[in-house]
């Protein structure tokens, strides 16, 4: 009896854990996933603290002091115009961040409710739309975004127009020119998130759990809200993260064909476009930005890699 | 296994068949590049120059192009590419003085001009050839004579509508050539479009000589004449071989080189013209010009010795090496500023306020600090402008300090500028409705408009907004008959001269019932008939006068724009190419370039 | 077999049909046309017209689509309406096979590259020489070719002077169009452009590998191929890799239609004479019927590279199946 009541007080008591509580306990583990993580809450903190933070407004210029190497004026130094790099690289992440997000959440949003649809009603309905969504998958998103951005920007001047066009036109000179981009992007890219979503959901739709609640009595609004929708949510987001770092390359690549931002808002696409051509003589301007996105994208793609990893069956196993 | 092979090739099958449909799109006619001979020397920077003639290596200068040439065809030519290679093929009339902008004699020896001033009678050389270049045998032949009709049939054909030339608007200053380039082709018959064409004043008197009557007596025309829309054409070639007659091998030239490749976006390649009549004179002997579209790689091509010069046809020197270029010791020796006939400069759309208020366009005129803008941020060495035309457009005002001088001296400016404002009834910026300033995409601008922008903000205390658009939809909106509600109140643009003289400056950008650009300004009468009085007078001086009275109404009275700066190309030359006579309008004479050949072996490590 | 490659191909033409018509649509929405202005001019009104006649611009829309595809049924793709006197097809059999060449040698380079060094990542896992090719991996991915092309040019090119600093070393004619003759200096022009180019695709790639050759390794038959006393190379490439190659593959077919239609930024960069910049250039000049070319030749590509990519699928795991 001793032996036994000893042996039993010696054994572990393993946690209650939930799926979430399991995945993010996974995710914590992952030293490279956490110092992602880390980054961005950084990044966040200093674009919405910008103002106080950044020795320099990103907009004044100096001219007198173009191209100015880092120094004590200017610890990254100073751009064509004179304006400080420093001040708007970290204001440039206000752009880079609200174009990856805000195409990321419209691209999982569109995503989302396509391939919840499609995957849930099944039958006819999903083959059609699939097949819609083949067709989409060919087409060649370069183009239809820089045509979508050129549209847009020769929209941009009709005053006269309707309502929620003016409106959208508005807002997107008010945001320096942001809006736009990231409804081209976001509006093309969700045909990978959809796929993935319907995907899910099937897999899901046949579970116990979900025959459980509709022979309880479950309408199928409740069905898709409360027992679908949080399951494949999880996977979804985690994909998408994973498609963040692009979006932001996709701004950079917009702005260096001149179909980014309106100057004087600093992204750091723009900021690299400026900066490359003065890459032999004053390279400093590009040294900010260009280590903003590399640092950017690589906390996006470890924080996405430990995510995925995290809720991967498969691997809590390891 | 077996159903492993199949599915191999079943794979390779559809890989080589993809490959084969790419590679096999079908072309609407062979064309003749593609038979270019195999001996031509590679797309690169060892110039392993094939030699059909001797042991040597031909001499050689290596440029580089900063587009494809859309077009080399001098009626269709627009881009300064196309007009550069144009210069070497094709003999204008006339040529320009590089100091003074005159016109020299060129295919033309001499010409009369008629009492009332209406016809201008032009004699020709008589030892010009028509040349072609045979792809094949990498040959040059001789073809013909350039005769007068020639000359004739390229300016009928320019002026034709059916040749749809974007320059034709040049030529409306002869006779009936308005009237045949406007004509609607959907309502004549081949009889009245022909009774047209003989309508217009241009007529070959005999092989070597050609008479011009124009609408009014135009003491510039000779200076028309050198344009490459006006030049000697080979007739039977273009009609022949249609729209592809510039291609190498069908090309029918008479200039100091001959066109021997045209690897569309890749790569041009020339070779000196034994026919023309000065070829004795002409050291190079091949030119090759890839085509590089950045100016950052092009100006690394430089630096590496893979080419000699930097600037046209390629592009300059990159802004931001300038400053390092300049304080190289070795750089700084290879640099050369040369004037170019272009102003930059904001214009304003009159009819929308607050700039409908010449107090307002006075203001932002004045605040902008033009030589602090040109030292630190375009850095070319450019001059500040205070009038519309450039030095060198006869009949500019550009070095009368009067007109205008409150836009060269910032501390002036400013003061006069924030009097101005208060003026018109917004004192310290308050009450200004918002001022939008928009510019086509484009880096440079994108910088000089930042920097305006808060040199406004500083100086006037009005914050401007900028907006940009691509070219295509920018000049869309900025037409006339587009609404003013999709114009901003400030825009960008640049005006390069087609002929130096204020004619083509003054008068057709800005004439305010006739010019024919399609940009037009608030209603000047008295602006008008300064220009109106300028163009049918004879005496040069008085000319002089009258277009500087217009000039100081166009910028005091009016500030019709507000003109920022005179361009200015930054050219690089290697030190072996000792003699590069360079001309600030289009084009320079490679026959007229000298090189040390022995110099640039031996820098290139060659023989 | 055959038929469902036909069916899949006879499928998508419809599908390119109604790209052709949404890329015409959106076009035409956009302001402003290919004759509105000449360089740094605009044109005069008559000019204009004129040349829109020319062009059959100024017949209305629906006949002019119609004109559109009927040329298209004749394989003619129409004139440049920008680079008067040449047609699309004589820019794409121009322009395109120097895009081939350069994307081509990218994703070759690429898998090269990354398959090995997402094996050793994996098959390494959480040594040094995992963190090394992961950090290798990731960077080659967030290091926009924007800023390695510039670097290597005025670092190889220009101060080292290893290799030339930008143009593309094809002599022309090309072997069956496009195959260019391996001269060296047709190498040494490529290595810079292939290397920022590939360095990108090459990371995608490695990541790709290691993540699915570390869930391929666990899996039960890879356990029972070890216990039956096979050599780990045997293991790993035999019955490992070709399950893990998979979702390689599968971003391989868009990756080589996007690369061979030419990188806009390389071959800008570069001043390498390809396809790339008719996609920004051609939209900026309204050249209708070059970006419908071009805009059909990419989707073409596409769809033959996804019709690639399934029958690779079916390569690697017999257990798919297509009829």
């Amino acid at each position: 009896m001793a032996v036994a009541e000893r042996a039993a007080a010696a054994l572990p008591v393993r946690k209650e854990r939930s799926p979430w509580g399991d995945a993010f306990y996974q995710l914590t583990r992952n030293r490279v996933a956490v110092s992602g993580g880390i980054f961005i809450i950084i990044l966040v903190l200093l674009a919405l603290l910008a103002q106080v933070v950044a020795p320099y407004t990103y907009y004044e210029t100096h001219v007198i002091d173009n191209y100015m190497r880092p120094g004590s004026k200017y610890s990254l130094g100073a751009d064509a115009l004179g304006r400080d790099v420093l001040s708007r690289t970290i204001y440039g992440i206000r752009i880079s961040l609200s174009v990856a997000v805000a195409a990321a959440t419209v691209s999982l949003i569109i995503g989302i409710v396509y391939g919840l649809t499609s995957g849930y009603l099944g039958g006819r309905v999903d083959e059609v739309m699939m097949r819609m969504v083949d067709f989409l998958y060919g087409l060649p998103v370069i183009i239809v975004v820089i045509l979508l951005q050129v549209y847009f920007k020769a929209l941009g001047r009709r005053e006269a127009a309707t309502g929620l066009s003016d409106l959208l036109i508005k807002a997107d000179l008010a945001m320096g020119g942001v809006l736009f981009i990231f409804i081209a992007i976001g509006a093309l890219n969700w045909i990978g998130m959809a796929r993935i979503a319907r995907g899910q959901t099937l897999a899901y739709k046949e579970k116990d759990f979900v025959m459980a609640a509709r022979a309880v009595g479950v309408g199928p609004i409740g069905i898709i809200f409360r027992h679908l929708l949080p399951n494949i949510l999880g996977p979804c987001v985690v994909q998408e993260t994973l498609y963040i770092p692009g979006y932001i390359l996709l701004e950079a690549f917009l702005s260096f064909i001149g179909l980014g931002v309106n100057p004087p808002t600093p992204s750091w696409g723009i900021m690299i476009q400026e900066g490359y051509q003065a890459i032999r003589s004053y390279p400093h301007v590009l040294l900010g930005p260009a280590l903003a996105l590399t640092l950017t994208v690589l906390a996006f793609n470890f924080l996405g890699d430990g995510l995925r990893d995290a809720f991967d069956p498969v691997m809590r196993g390891t | 296994m077996s159903s492993k092979l199949r599915w191999a090739g079943v794979v390779g099958a559809i890989v080589i068949l993809t490959m084969v449909l790419a590679a096999c799109a079908p072309a609407a006619t062979p064309t003749p590049e593609v038979i270019v001979e195999t001996v031509e020397v590679p797309v690169v920077e060892t110039v392993e120059v094939p030699v059909p003639v001797g042991p040597e290596r031909p001499i050689t200068l290596d440029i580089s192009f900063s587009g494809d040439p859309p077009t080399l065809d001098p009626s269709l030519a627009t881009d300064t590419t196309s007009v550069w290679v144009d210069e070497q093929l094709f003999i204008g009339l006339t040529d320009l003085d590089s100091e003074t902008m005159e016109a020299i004699p060129r295919l033309a020896t001499s010409w009369d001009i008629s009492a009332d001033g209406t016809v201008f009678t032009f004699h020709l050389r008589d030892d010009v050839k028509w040349v072609h270049y045979d792809v094949l045998t990498d040959t040059i032949e001789e073809v013909g004579p350039v005769t007068a009709q020639d000359v004739v049939y390229g300016t009928l054909r320019t002026l034709d509508p059916r040749t749809a030339s974007p320059y034709a608007y040049v030529l409306y200053v002869i006779k009936g050539g308005e009237a045949l380039n406007t004509a609607d082709l959907e309502e004549l018959t081949e009889e009245e479009l022909q009774a047209l064409i003989d309508e217009v004043g241009a007529k070959a008197l005999d092989d070597y000589t050609v008479e011009f009557t124009l609408e009014y007596a135009a003491s510039y025309f000779p200076q028309i004449a050198y344009m490459w829309v006006m030049r000697a054409m080979p007739q039977a070639t273009i009609e022949e071989f249609g729209e592809e007659w510039t291609w190498p091998g069908n090309m029918v030239s008479n200039g100091a080189y001959v066109l021997t490749e045209w690897s569309r976006g890749a790569m041009l390649r020339f070779k000196k013209n034994p026919y023309y009549y000065d070829a004795d004179k002409a050291q190079i002997e091949e030119v090759v010009a890839p085509v590089v579209g950045e100016s950052s790689t092009n100006f690394a091509l430089y630096e590496a010795g893979e080419i000699d010069i930097t600037g046209d046809p390629g592009w300059g020197v990159p802004l931001p090496d300038m400053d390092r270029v300049r304080a190289d010791p070795v750089l700084s020796q290879e640099l050369t500023i040369l004037p170019r006939l272009c102003t930059y400069y904001y214009g304003f759309i009159h009819t929308k306020p607050p700039m409908d208020n010449v107090l307002v366009r006075k203001a932002f005129a004045a605040a902008i600090d033009r030589v602090a803008l040109v030292e630190n941020v375009t850095k070319g060495g450019q001059t500040p402008a205070h009038s519309f035309a450039c030095p060198g457009i006869f009949g500019n005002a550009a070095d009368d300090l009067t007109i205008g001088s409150y836009l060269l001296d910032i501390e002036e400016g400013k003061t006069k500028a924030q009097e101005w404002l208060a003026e018109a009834g917004y004192p310290n910026c308050e009450g200004l409705p918002e001022v939008t300033l928009m510019h086509n995409v484009s880096e440079a601008h994108a910088l000089i408009a930042q920097a305006i922008q808060e040199m406004w903000r500083e100086n006037l205390g009005c914050t401007v907004k900028i907006e940009t658009m691509e070219w295509g939809a920018y000049l869309g909106m900025l037409q006339e008959d587009a609404p003013d509600a999709d114009k901003p109140h400030i825009f960008r643009l640049g005006w390069c001269a087609d002929y130096p003289d204020q004619q083509n400056w003054l008068g057709e950008v800005f004439h305010t019932t006739k010019s024919a650009n399609r940009i037009k300004l608030g209603p000047a009468p008295d602006f008008d008939a300064l220009l109106d009085e300028a163009v049918l007078e004879g005496d040069p001086a008085k000319r002089v006068e009258l277009y500087n009275q217009a000039e100081r109404l166009f910028i005091d009275e009016y500030m019709g724009v507000a003109p920022i700066y005179y361009y200015t190309s930054v050219n690089m030359f290697k030190p072996y190419v000792i003699e590069h006579p360079t001309n600030p309008s289009f084009g320079w004479h490679i026959n007229d370039w000298k090189i040390d050949w022995e110099a640039k072996k031996a820098a290139r490590g060659w023989e | 077999m055959l038929r469902y490659i036909v069916r899949r191909l006879l499928v998508s033409i419809p599908v390119l049909i109604l790209l052709t018509f949404a890329v015409f649509a959106l076009m035409r929405a956009i302001p402003g046309g290919p004759f509105d202005f000449a360089g740094d001019k605009s044109l005069p009104a008559s000019v204009v017209a004129n040349m829109e006649r020319k062009y059959h611009l100024d017949e209305p829309l629906v006949k002019q689509y119609g004109r559109y595809l009927w040329d298209l049924l004749h394989l003619d793709m129409g004139p440049s309406m920008r680079e008067r006197g040449r047609s699309v097809n004589d820019i794409v059999k121009d322009n395109f096979p120097v895009s081939f060449q350069l994307g081509v040698m990218s994703v070759a380079l690429a898998v090269m590259i990354g398959i090995p060094m997402g094996i050793v990542a994996a098959l390494k896992q959480n040594t040094w020489m995992d963190y090394l090719a992961t950090f290798l991996a990731v960077i080659g991915v967030a290091i926009p070719a924007l800023v390695l092309a510039p670097v290597l040019i005025w670092v190889v090119g220009v101060m080292l002077g290893w290799l030339p600093a930008a143009l593309w070393g094809a002599e022309r004619p090309f072997y069956l169009g496009f195959i260019p003759k391996p001269t060296p200096n047709f190498f040494r022009h490529a290595i810079l452009p292939v290397v920022t180019l590939g360095t990108g695709f090459s990371a995608a790639i490695a990541r790709l590998t290691r993540a699915a050759l570390l869930q391929v390794i666990r899996e039960d038959y890879i356990r029972t191929a070890r216990a039956k006393g096979l050599r780990e190379r045997v293991v790993v490439i035999r019955h490992a890799l070709k399950n893990s190659l998979i979702p390689v593959v599968t971003i391989i077919g868009p990756l080589f239609a996007a690369v061979v239609t030419g990188t806009f930024v390389v071959e800008q960069m570069f001043a390498i004479p390809g396809m790339g910049k008719y996609f920004v250039t051609a939209i900026s000049q309204r050249d209708y019927p070059v970006i419908m070319g071009v805009t059909l030749i990419y989707a073409t590509l596409l769809v033959v590279a996804n019709l690639m990519v399934d029958m690779t699928y079916a390569w690697l795991d017999p257990r798919i199946r297509y009829e």
